[in-house]
């Protein structure tokens, strides 16, 4: 309750031009808004670059917050499609790279010795190629409720759907997930 | 339990929570769902492992400084546009006030050439006398 109470004086101070009060905003919900990108993105210097798109996004269209929902619902919203948006020209950027970007860092951290690396590329891939299976709207929740650790009321004001309805999504995105895994 | 009960109640199974006994039972006898459950629990720390991750330190600093430059060079964007266009509409008159001053002046000159030349007393002679300059050379 009285973060809510300080998210409003800060946006209130925001709006009517402190461009400083954007800094106690930014500290409160850069991690949150960061591990929300890395759960669709996967690569922590494009969820770095995206954490601060999506801040600046936020402080400069704070206008239009009406207030009809929580302050943090509405980051999340935005995140979440700043998100999916930056999936979707990574995809079309990466049909016209002619090297396959994954496989040079492969080669060159095998040439390392970087075992550390090897492992969290394989990780890497393996998460993208599961959570690409799911569809849209269960890979949100599926962000939004492991990656963020909401509850699942919280995923469904987000998402605008009911907590039953969250529950049968994440149900189905973790059957998903089985099929792939067996298959890997 | 057979491999598709097993599957259902490893999908609602919540992270940390206890398994069954008769998951359990049933992993002891297949080899598949040990090895789901194992690619499971990987895929899971996998997700924790990128969960895990730290934002920059920096991002509260780089976020005001882009939104700093972002200003600047939106000033900038409003400015070029203006500048352009003053400077296409300054072209715009010097090029038109050219053709205009140039058009005045002629046909001044043409009107005034047809009217000498038709309506003098001897028409056309002073003029073609001063073209070929007759007087000079006959004297």
């Amino acid at each position: 309750m009285k973060h809510e109470a300080d998210d409003n004086e800060v946006i209130a101070r925001i709006i009517g031009g402190d461009k400083e009060a954007c800094t106690p905003l930014v500290q409160r919900y850069q991690q949150k808004i960061f591990q929300t990108c890395i759960g669709f993105l996967h690569d922590e210097d494009e969820a770095q670059d995206l954490t601060q798109e999506v801040l600046i996004k936020i402080c400069r269209s704070l206008g239009q917050f009406k207030e009809q929902s929580a302050f943090s619902t509405w980051i999340y919203r935005i995140t979440i499609n700043m998100a999916i948006n930056r999936v979707r020209k990574l995809k079309i950027k990466s049909l016209f790279k002619p090297i396959d970007d994954n496989t040079k860092v492969l080669s060159y951290s095998s040439a390392e010795q970087s075992d550390g690396r090897l492992m969290r590329l394989e990780q890497k891939q393996m998460i993208q190629k599961a959570l690409g299976k799911l569809t849209s709207t269960q890979r949100k929740a599926f962000v939004l409720s492991y990656y963020r650790d909401l509850s699942n009321k919280e995923v469904g004001e987000i998402m605008n759907l009911s907590v039953g309805a969250i529950e049968s999504l994440i149900y189905r995105a973790r059957l998903r997930l089985q099929e792939v895994l067996k298959n890997n | 339990m057979n491999c598709k009960n097993f599957s259902k109640a490893l999908a609602t199974l919540n992270q940390g929570e206890e398994w069954s006994p008769a998951m359990k039972a049933h992993l002891a006898v297949c080899h598949e769902c040990s090895l789901l459950a194992r690619n499971c629990a990987s895929f899971l720390d996998a997700v924790e492992v990128e969960k895990s991750f730290q934002v920059s330190p920096f991002t509260a600093t780089r976020v005001l400084a882009k939104m700093e430059a972002q200003s600047k060079s939106s000033f900038t964007l409003v400015l070029k546009p203006s500048l352009v266009m003053v400077f296409t509409i300054a072209f715009a008159i010097g090029l038109s006030g050219t053709w205009f001053i140039s058009n005045t002046k002629n046909s001044t000159r043409n009107s005034d050439i047809v009217t000498d030349y038709f309506t003098e007393l001897n028409s056309g002679y002073f003029i073609e006398q001063s073209w070929i300059n007759i007087d000079d050379y006959e004297e």
